[in-house]
């Protein structure tokens, strides 16, 4: 049964991205505004939780309370500190900075992975870095003994478009959206995550004839997969696709394109989507057809 | 040290002309062409040196006829502005310091500056000193956002791109905030007067300097346009009053009333300039990758120790 979605909130921006709950709030990532917001479903009021964040999309709470955030202008991952600071970490491989990181996805060993874009946006300040040869899967990882304390790694190289990312509850599987064919298909590319972190061979558990954006994995371990538009439709669209690939379901969002779709709420029941028109969606009482506890 | 080389200098000039400040046939010698990010340039009066930065590559450098090139801070907290105080020491704006600072005889920084009203302040981007000790400097967030150019906190606190009057107390004030993105500043010969460009809104803009040494809500002073690579960035001012500026393709240069009297071009994307030699009438250019030198007609203001 499709859920039914309202709208919470609408950005000027039009243009939204990525989400993460924060335990009492959901954050969005306001791109053309700069800004993160917050929404409290408490008070049904949207505040804005951080300015000045360079084009920040993608957003993830990683277990040091840190939120790692991709900034696209800035070519970029940071660490957004509760004491109001954004912290460095490593942002260059193989002697060039990353290209424009789009979602991130952090894995319960704190490893960070990123979909790392070219953009049609340019960075901020002058154009003297050369972007990276490939679009890539980048992870980032603490490392005491490099200068910087961390490391970046080229995961998945010669991916097209990567933009959704995901990471199964157990941190045994990797999950990638890829768009094909300038928008017109989209693939779900998944790795088995070995215990060294080693990535396996891809697989692509779910195809779609367009584009497929952000990625959200429930308790159960079923990826919610935005997609563009609905075959035969202008409308967007979210597929529920299990661990083997079976398409479980597939929900219209009538008049939205959903970006990106992140669970929240204090129940964990809540599904956040945000849209290419610039609106934050919310659909309630998804127990029962998402949430694992349920079952 | 890189052998000179010499290339050739192209200009375009006003009705006013350029004839008095760039002689016919005059040439660019290369002193340095292997940058990331060239910038901060001042010239040493008392060491005859010449001082800039390579923000990217995070070092500040020296060259001179007597000794070359030579290394002077690595890293360098990705230095952006440099001038010198009345005592000859070396002054920065820390870009990914996110302060003002100066070098000591002895090697050590003293940070001067850091914080307005308790928050950090965005990343100082270039600077002046007063006769009377205090620095003015250019505060926008650039260094916050740019690829590269960062340092270990890259959140912008402030709301505005300020420009500031530093005391010789240290207290620091704020003296305008409505600036796009205020980049080069400089003083009229008898400081009465701080032209301040703006980046972003390609314009110079000049305000009347008070006794205070606060400024009056100042004036648009001169649009700088133009076709290439280049906009309002280092900006200085000669002996006689016109105001030099980096803008596309070259340095523009104004009469003290705002005429534009023409543009020396330069090649490559310039980010700032600097008189220099005994007589102040060296011109020393900085673009993204290079230093250059040719020789002008007017000498422009010193900097640093007024003997």
């Amino acid at each position: 049964m499709n859920p039914i979605f309202e709208c919470l909130y609408v950005a000027e921006s039009k243009e939204l991205g990525g989400l993460a709950w924060t335990g009492s709030g959901m954050l969005f990532a306001d791109l053309g505004a700069s800004m993160i917001r917050c929404f409290n479903p408490d008070t049904g009021k949207t505040d804005i939780w951080r300015r000045y964040t360079n084009r920040t999309n993608g957003i993830a709470f990683g277990p040091d309370g840190a939120l790692y955030a991709a900034q696209e202008s800035g070519r970029r991952v940071v660490r957004l500190l509760e004491d109001g600071s954004s912290r460095p970490t490593c942002s260059v491989l193989d002697g060039r900075y990353q290209n424009h990181p789009t979602f991130v996805a952090v894995d319960p060993a704190g490893s960070v992975w990123i979909s790392d874009c070219f953009s049609v946006h340019p960075a901020a300040g002058p154009q003297i870095f050369p972007m990276q040869d490939c679009e890539s899967v980048l992870r980032l990882r603490r490392s005491p003994q490099r200068p910087a304390g961390w490391c970046l790694e080229r995961m998945v190289s010669g991916i097209e478009f990567p933009r959704g990312i995901a990471v199964s509850p157990a941190g045994d599987r990797l999950y990638v959206a890829s768009a094909l064919k300038g928008g017109n298909a989209g693939e779900l590319c998944a790795y088995l995550i070995d215990e060294h972190g080693a990535l396996g061979p891809k697989s692509v558990p779910y195809r779609a004839d367009t584009a497929i954006h952000g990625l959200c994995v429930d308790d159960a371990g079923r990826v919610l997969a935005c997609l563009d538009r609905l075959h035969g439709t202008t409308a967007g669209g979210i597929a529920i696709i299990d661990c083997e690939g079976a398409r479980e379901d597939l929900w219209g969002v009538p008049g939205y394109t959903p970006i990106q779709c992140a669970f929240g709420g204090p129940a964990n029941d809540e599904l956040y989507v945000t849209t290419r028109q610039g609106a934050l969606l919310r659909a309630v009482g998804m127990r029962g057809s998402i949430d694992a506890r349920e079952r | 040290m890189n052998p000179m080389r010499a290339t050739p200098i192209s200009h375009d000039a006003g009705s006013a002309g350029l004839g008095h400040i760039l002689a016919p046939g005059s040439t660019f010698e290369i002193i340095a062409d292997d940058l990331r990010f060239g910038e901060g340039p001042v010239w040493h009066r008392r060491e005859a040196t010449f001082y800039w930065v390579d923000i990217v590559g995070d070092t500040i450098w020296r060259w001179s006829a007597a000794r070359g090139r030579e290394l002077v801070m690595r890293p360098s907290g990705k230095a952006n502005g440099l001038t010198l105080d009345a005592e000859g020491r070396l002054v920065a704006a820390g870009w990914a310091r996110r302060s003002i600072w100066r070098l000591e005889e002895d090697g050590s920084i003293s940070t001067l500056s850091t914080h307005y009203e308790g928050k950090r302040i965005n990343s100082p981007n270039d600077l002046v000193v007063k006769s009377d000790g205090a620095i003015y400097f250019t505060d926008p967030s650039g260094a916050l956002n740019n690829v590269g150019m960062g340092g270990d906190d890259l959140q912008r606190y402030l709301d505005f791109h300020g420009v500031y009057r530093l005391e010789p107390s240290g207290e620091l004030r704020l003296v305008v905030r409505d600036f796009v993105y205020p980049n080069g500043l400089a003083f009229s010969p008898d400081e009465s007067l701080l032209y301040v460009n703006d980046t972003r809104a390609m314009l110079i803009r000049v305000f009347k300097v008070r006794e205070d040494g606060l400024l009056d809500a100042g004036r648009v002073f001169a649009k700088v346009d133009g076709d290439g690579p280049g906009r309002p960035d280092g900006m200085k001012v000669d002996v006689e009053g016109n105001v030099y500026c980096t803008g596309p393709s070259g340095v523009h240069i104004f009469s003290p009333d705002g005429r534009w009297l023409g543009r020396i071009k330069v090649p490559g994307h310039i980010t700032n300039f600097s008189f220099g030699g005994d007589d102040s009438r060296d011109l020393f250019v900085v673009t993204q990758t290079s230093v250059l030198r040719t020789r002008l007609g007017i000498p422009g203001l010193p900097v640093g120790p007024r003997d």
